[in-house]
């Protein structure tokens, strides 16, 4: 169950950025630079980890499933969406217990 | 006729051993695919904090990624993206990396070319190839949004987002 609290999504630590080059795409870059992610928010002694993808990026959202995320907010569902492209799915992970 | 088969099982497992491709031969292939040339050995890929001097490739790989594919006519706004790109992260890196204002991470995964035995194959790619920063970012989340949980988001749109 997610807390109250964690909606206070200013104060989350998130991934902001995730490229990779396209000539190195589906080696597991990506996943393993998550995974690095998740080893410095550990560090950081934060239980929450993150990240907004396009609707459409339907390889990261996979990627993120299977690496254990889960949606928590899919922009097509709000109301009151301001215009700002492709919606995006919001998805997180517990990292710590 | 018992033995037959047995024998057309043999038969299959040689022809399926003989065929197979490894793994890592099946990547080089993928790479090839893709307009890089043939190299006997897997380029070795490691991952570490960014550094100042990475910033234009990342600013590169970034605006690349979230704005492009660029025709000929874009070349301009292709260049400007870039620019804006380079001059966030410029920024970031200053603020929360080198005087650690904030939690803040930049990793890059980079290409290491001695681990290739073809040098033309280190040649013909870039040295960084993937980016990830992590942090205290802004919500993307436009103000004041109602859950279906029931429950209301303080969020602002104050930074700009460029997505992951």
């Amino acid at each position: 169950m997610i807390s109250h609290s964690l909606y206070a999504l200013n104060s989350l630590t998130s991934i902001g950025n995730l490229a990779v080059d396209e000539a190195y795409r589906r080696r597991g870059i990506a996943t393993k630079l998550i995974k690095v992610a998740e080893k410095i928010v550990e560090k950081w002694g934060d239980k929450y980890l993150f990240a907004g993808v396009d609707c459409t990026n339907e390889g990261a959202i996979a990627m993120y499933l299977r690496l254990g995320y889960k949606v928590v907010l899919d922009e097509r569902d709000l109301i009151n969406r301001t215009a700002r492209g492709i919606p995006r799915l919001f998805i997180m992970k517990t990292i710590a217990s | 006729m018992l033995l037959w088969p047995l024998l057309v099982s043999c038969f299959t497992l040689c022809l399926c051993t003989a065929l197979h491709i490894p793994y890592r031969e099946k990547q080089h292939l993928r790479g090839m695919n893709n307009g890089r040339l043939f190299s006997s050995v897997k380029p070795a890929i490691s991952y570490r904090n960014a550094r100042e001097q990475d910033l234009p490739q990342v600013a590169r790989l970034v605006s690349d990624t979230f704005s492009g594919p660029y025709a000929l006519h874009q070349l301009l706004q292709k260049e400007k993206d870039y620019k804006s790109s380079l001059e966030q992260f410029n920024d970031r890196y200053d603020k929360f990396i080198l005087q650690r204002r904030k939690k803040h991470a930049m990793v890059v995964s980079v290409h290491d070319p001695l681990a290739s035995t073809n040098s033309s194959d280190a040649a013909a790619v870039t040295d960084l190839c993937g980016f990830l920063e992590l942090g205290v970012l802004p919500s993307p989340v436009p103000v004041n949004v109602s859950l279906p949980v029931g429950v209301t988001i303080l969020a602002t749109t104050d930074q700009p987002y460029l997505g992951s």
